[in-house]
């Protein structure tokens, strides 16, 4: 393994070299210039000859640079990126998980991350790694997910991140056929009002005898009487010990039969490594990841209850 | 801009805006009634919303344990003891009664897994396993409809001893509602028969 992660940051550093050696022509181009300025400027010769001459050099210079970062730089980045994700990312997902399907370059659609009405859905929507693997039994879906709402004033452009995470999709063992939500109260980016006018199902806040839960969560339920069903005392306890594992806020949403829980941590977390070394505690960085998922289907042991049905 | 109306404060007296403010309190306090008293029927209509709730629950757990006892029956023919079913389930039960029909289905189903321990044949049956795993989520139903109910009567309650709601229950004759609590056996052992 070792010598695999020293091949893989080998590449890293080349990828790393090729984006600086892009630039050279660049500033050589610009130093250039300056220079041929500097020196008309010095002998009094005529600057309007010598002016196209130090243009020139900087344009072709600069062209220079763009086409070694597009055609030469990019690639050392995108073949970097795909090792590491099919070599390191696959393997360790591989090592906790059965019949692991991972492609780099999807992630849900929209509308399938829509429909659930968790988060807002802005004008920006984008994500990758998408993983379909089994643990214990239990399928799930999980893809890195970033929603913005991007608006230009023509002055100024502003970008609101709604969500930048994990989104997490599994069939859980109790089958509710009203929508139902779970909001960690500091998540500010959830989906806000069931109102009126909105699309979404109407929904009211449900209040569980649990002060503390209370407190950290939102419940909120088209049916109450399923909120109770799938929020028993266990489950509260298994959503505190998550809050206390992440590193981040999240909402879980209970959607036409599947649980979807949205992890808000502002990280895309199985990017490789640019300016820092890749280490050999890689795998450990992408088992961590995987915590929540391990840790709902054991904690709640879905796995059991489904194997009993 | 010359607004007709506003001409007309000019000639209102202390006595007249004194007035004014006085029926605007009122009106504010009729409307604050009214409010509370449509909250306090929303909150009884939940209640009853999840005593409906408990009903089904316990109809249900009920079906579902009268089958798996069915499907026993054919295992355990031989079995000489013969105990009898007791649980009656009938419409307007009160919580007492319910409580009470709670514990005895927890009997009843304690005794379910009982013969399936007895009967390992019977433990092997896909229909029995199914029933098995159809009377746990009924079980859990039935906590919820609890948990509901209860959640709605301590909202009430908690309006009807806190000031100054307390005083709109107490124009609406409203009194505090008893908690749905699991009875521990205070009946006899339930009786099944085989």
């Amino acid at each position: 393994m070792d010598n695999f992660i020293t091949e893989i940051d080998k590449m890293r550093k080349e990828m790393l070299r090729s984006f600086i050696l892009s630039f050279i022509p660049f500033f050589a181009g610009m130093l250039t210039a300056i220079t041929i300025h500097i020196v008309s400027y010095y002998y009094q010769l005529e600057i309007k000859e010598y002016i196209g001459y130090a243009v020139a050099v900087f344009i072709i210079g600069m062209a220079i640079s763009i086409y070694l970062s597009i055609f030469w730089a990019t690639s050392k980045y995108k073949i970097y990126v795909s090792k590491y994700k099919n070599e390191i990312v696959k393997s360790s997902l591989e090592s906790v998980f059965a019949n692991v399907v991972f492609e780099p370059e999807k992630c849900f659609d929209k509308e399938f991350i829509a429909q659930t009405f968790m988060i807002p859905i802005g004008n920006v929507f984008k994500g990758d790694d998408k993983v379909t693997a089994e643990y214990k039994g239990v399928q799930f879906t999980r893809c890195d997910l970033t929603v913005q709402n991007v608006t230009s004033t023509g002055k100024s452009t502003s970008v609101v991140t709604y969500f930048m995470g994990q989104w997490i999709v599994l069939d859980f063992h109790k089958k509710i056929e009203t929508n139902l939500q779970i909001r960690e109260r500091e998540f500010n980016s959830a989906a806000k009002g069931f109102g009126l006018f909105s699309r979404a199902p109407k929904m009211e806040y449900v209040k569980t005898e649990s002060i503390d839960f209370n407190k950290k969560f939102a419940v909120f339920a088209e049916d109450p009487h399923s909120a109770f069903y799938i929020i028993t005392p266990h489950f509260m306890e298994v959503l505190f010990k998550l809050q206390a594992a992440i590193d981040g806020q999240f909402i879980l949403g209970f959607v036409g039969g599947l649980l979807h829980i949205a992890i808000h941590t502002n990280q895309n977390v199985f990017q490789p490594p640019i300016i820092s070394a890749v280490s050999p505690t890689e795998k450990d960085k992408m088992l961590a990841q995987t915590y929540i998922i391990t840790q709902l289907i054991d904690e709640l042991n879905i796995n059991l209850i489904r194997q009993e049905k | 801009m010359f607004l007709p109306g506003l001409n007309i404060l000019g000639k209102i007296g202390a006595l007249e805006i004194v007035l004014i403010v006085v029926i605007a309190l009122v009106l504010l306090v009729i409307l604050w009634i009214i409010l509370i008293s449509n909250s306090f029927k929303r909150n009884i209509v939940k209640i009853q919303e999840a005593d409906s709730g408990i009903d089904v629950a316990l109809t249900k757990r009920y079906d579902l344990l009268t089958k798996a006892l069915d499907t026993a029956r054919a295992y355990a023919k031989h079995e000489k003891e013969t105990i009898y079913e007791v649980i009656k389930l009938r419409q307007g039960m009160t919580l007492d009664e319910k409580a009470n029909a709670a514990a005895k289905l927890d009997k009843m189903g304690n005794n379910v897994n009982v013969l399936a321990e007895a009967y390992p044949e019977l433990r092997s049956s896909e229909v029995f396993v199914s029933l098995q795993s159809s009377i746990t989520d009924s079980e859990e139903h039935l906590q919820a409809a609890r948990r509901l109910y209860n959640s709605n009567v301590s909202q009430l309650n908690q309006r009807l001893v806190s000031f100054p709601s307390s005083v709109i229950g107490r124009m609406l004759n409203l009194t505090q509602q008893k908690f749905f609590e699991a009875e521990q056996q205070k009946t006899q052992d339930v009786k099944i028969s085989l």
